[in-house]
C-alpha cells in the first residue's frame, strides 16, 4: 500500500502532541519496512521542520530518508490543484491532495478534518491514523 | 561518502525516531495544553503562512 502522510501524522507521531495511533503509525512503517511506502512532499517537509529543533530536524531527515525519497521538485498540473481548490480545500491542503492524485497513492493519512469531511469522488482514500493501521 | 545498506539505514532510523521522540518529551510543545482539533488548526494555519511564503504571494483566502 503506498501511503501519504500529512504533516500532523509526523508531528502527532513524533509526540509533540500526545496521539497514541500516530506514533503507532510511524512505527509500523519504520518496523514493516519495506511493506508499505510512503510518499512526502517539500510543504509537508516544511511543515514538521517548522515543530522541531535543527538537530531533530536532521534526524527527520535521516529517518525519512531511510523510507523514501522527498519530492522536492514534483510538477503538479494547475488543473489538479485546481480541481481540489473547486471542491473547497485551502491552496495547500488542494496541492497535498494533488500531489495524493499525482504520485498514485492509495490513501492520504491526516488528522485534518477538513481533508475527512470532503473525501467524496476523490481518487484516494482520506483515512485517519486509527483506521489505516487496521489494513496495515 | 560511506554506503549504508538497507538494514543499517533502517535501524539507523529508528534510532533518529527514538531521539527525536526523546528531545520532544523534553521540551515545552507548541501544542501543550490544545485539543486535537485546536491543535491541528494551529498546524493548519502554519501550513498556509509556509505555502504563500514558498509561492510568494497570498492566497486571499480565508
Amino acid at each position: 500500500m503506498e501511503l501519504v502522510l500529512d504533516a500532523n501524522e509526523y508531528i502527532f507521531g513524533f509526540g509533540l502532541a500526545k496521539e497514541p495511533s500516530c506514533e503507532k503509525l510511524i512505527d509500523v512503517i519504520h518496523n514493516k519496512y519495506p511493506s508499505h511506502s510512503i510518499r512526502i512532499c517539500e510543504i509537508i517537509v516544511a511543515e514538521v521542520r517548522h515543530n522541531l529543533t535543527l538537530e531533530d530536524f536532521r534526524r527527520f531527515i535521516e529517518f525519512i530518508s531511510a523510507l523514501t525519497t522527498i519530492d522536492q521538485s514534483i510538477v503538479i498540473p494547475f488543473e489538479i490543484g485546481a480541481k481540489y481548490e473547486t471542491k473547497g480545500f485551502k491552496p495547500a491542503d488542494a496541492f497535498i491532495a494533488a500531489y495524493t492524485e499525482c504520485v498514485g497513492a492509495d490513501a492520504l493519512v491526516t488528522e485534518n478534518r477538513h481533508f475527512l469531511s470532503r473525501q467524496e469522488d476523490l481518487p484516494f482514500k482520506v483515512v485517519k491514523a486509527e483506521e489505516i493501521l487496521l489494513k496495515l | 561518502m560511506k554506503y549504508m545498506s538497507e538494514t543499517e539505514r533502517i535501524k539507523k532510523a529508528g534510532e533518529a525516531l527514538r531521539k527525536i521522540r526523546e528531545n520532544v518529551s523534553r521540551r515545552k510543545s507548541p501544542f501543550d495544553g490544545m485539543s486535537k482539533d485546536e491543535s491541528i488548526e494551529l498546524m493548519r494555519k502554519v501550513r498556509e503562512k509556509l505555502w504563500e511564503e514558498k509561492i510568494g504571494v497570498s492566497s486571499g483566502r480565508k
